[in-house]
């Protein structure tokens, strides 16, 4: 059996998983809903000011009040009933139309959340799935989460392989100058070695991520090292909203209990 | 459903093989409207590139009342040690604001009667006027100065400073 015809395997086996996993997609996405739930509450005196120092036509103080309810309404119920697809739907679409509108407070999480809120659309919240189009969708879904989230930090780790700076550490000076950012009341003074050290070790963390993920025994230090990882962004880079959401999406690898397989179904022709 | 996942299995090779291009090779596919759409909302990053980090643009507000030009002050970055006070998500986001209107402002491309006559230069005047000029005052300089941390050195590297009243 040839590599190609490994994965059509691995792919359609997963596809075809009946354990619906409502649990561990509960998880992931009412962590997503909480997430933006905060951000909006702790945003919301901000956007007020961005609808008054814009030049937005459309928006005016009646409209804002009203988004405000609907969304935290939307989430709330999103945080109670079962992850379903209309709430879902509702969701991801207000947090679209929410990053669109609040874009000078916004950072890469905003576009992390909702791409994530949008492959959740296709979640199933069931115990068990109710048909197959149903179980495809949603195993599709989640498949698709840990891809993008490889992917994320392939693209991070790539990028930063090619940079010189980053390979020598010189990134990680700027970074912690960075006004607006890093804490200034720490004073870090060490030598270039100990910077070269942080970049490669950051650029080694990115890759392995994309790649050693996938391997079940790399999987939970990986995870931990991750969290270490983003809490240093949160604590030390002032980015509470990225680093925290980080952590959030790596519910989606969270190891489950091993499910049922259905290798029987699996045929390739 | 075979055929489904079929679809599916296509899919996600062709999403696959253009993120990597995209990573291993980011002009590789152009700058379309198409190709801009796919790194923003598909491929969100790199996060910390290099291009990003290296500068810091640090803005100040002064304003003359009675003959007198007042302390400068960032309100960027007094909402961000505030941040560092109390560790309100709201003084981050204020601060994320006044950055924003400021930038807009684009001090190191445009001249300054250009930037004397955009809309983001009414934005941010509104707002420094909301929030922290006084009434009578009667001269406002708005300076920015960029830092750049390359080569394990900081320097300053450009100054605008643009004057109303």
């Amino acid at each position: 059996m040839n590599l190609l015809q490994r994965y059509i395997i691995q792919f359609y086996s997963f596809l075809l998983k009946d354990n619906a996993n409502g649990l561990s997609i509960a998880f992931f996405c009412k962590s997503l809903y909480a997430f933006l739930f905060l951000k909006v509450i702790f945003s919301w005196p901000v956007l007020q000011k961005i609808v008054l120092y814009s030049d937005s036509v459309f928006w005016d103080q009646y409209k804002l009040q009203a988004f405000f309810i609907v969304i935290l309404i939307s989430l709330l119920v999103g945080l109670v009933v079962r992850v379903n697809y209309l709430v879902s739907t509702i969701i991801f679409l207000l947090s679209f139309f929410l990053s669109r509108w609040s874009k000078p407070i916004t950072n890469g999480s905003d576009l992390v959340l909702n791409l994530f809120l949008f492959i959740s659309i296709f979640f199933s919240g069931r115990a068990a799935f109710q048909n197959e189009i149903q179980q495809v969708l949603s195993n599709a879904a989640m498949l698709f989460c840990r891809v993008q989230l490889a992917l994320i930090y392939l693209l991070s780790g790539f990028d930063k392989l090619r940079s010189v700076a980053w390979r020598s550490g010189d990134a990680i000076f700027s970074t912690i100058n960075l006004r607006y950012f890093f804490d200034p009341l720490l004073d870090i003074e060490v030598s270039k070695t100990w910077f070269m050290l942080a970049g490669r070790g950051i650029i080694i963390f990115e890759l392995a991520f994309a790649f050693l993920i996938w391997v079940p025994k790399f999987r939970v230090p990986l995870l931990w090292m991750g969290v270490a990882f983003h809490l240093v962004i949160i604590f030390l880079l002032n980015l509470p909203d990225f680093g925290l959401l980080m952590i959030l999406t790596y519910g989606i690898f969270i190891p489950v209990r091993e499910e049922k397989r259905i290798s029987g179904k699996i045929k390739i022709s | 459903m075979k055929k489904f996942s079929n679809i599916l299995f296509l899919a996600f090779g062709l999403h696959l093989l253009i993120s990597f291009l995209f990573i291993l090779s980011p002009v590789s596919l152009g700058k379309t409207r198409v190709s801009r759409i796919y790194l923003t909302y598909l491929l969100p990053g790199p996060f910390f590139s290099e291009a990003r980090i290296v500068n810091s643009d640090i803005f100040s507000v002064s304003w003359k009342i009675n003959e007198q030009w007042s302390v400068p002050i960032d309100p960027g970055w007094e909402y961000f040690k505030r941040y560092q006070e109390n560790h309100n998500p709201t003084d981050l986001y204020e601060s994320r604001l006044a950055r924003t209107l400021y930038e807009r402002l684009q001090m190191h491309v445009l001249a300054e009667d250009e930037i004397l006559k955009g809309k983001p230069f009414l934005a941010l005047r509104k707002y420094l006027d909301d929030y922290y000029i006084p009434n009578g005052a009667d001269s406002i300089k708005i300076s920015r100065i960029r830092q750049k941390a390359k080569d394990f050195v900081i320097s300053m590297d450009t100054l605008n400073v643009i004057s109303f009243k």
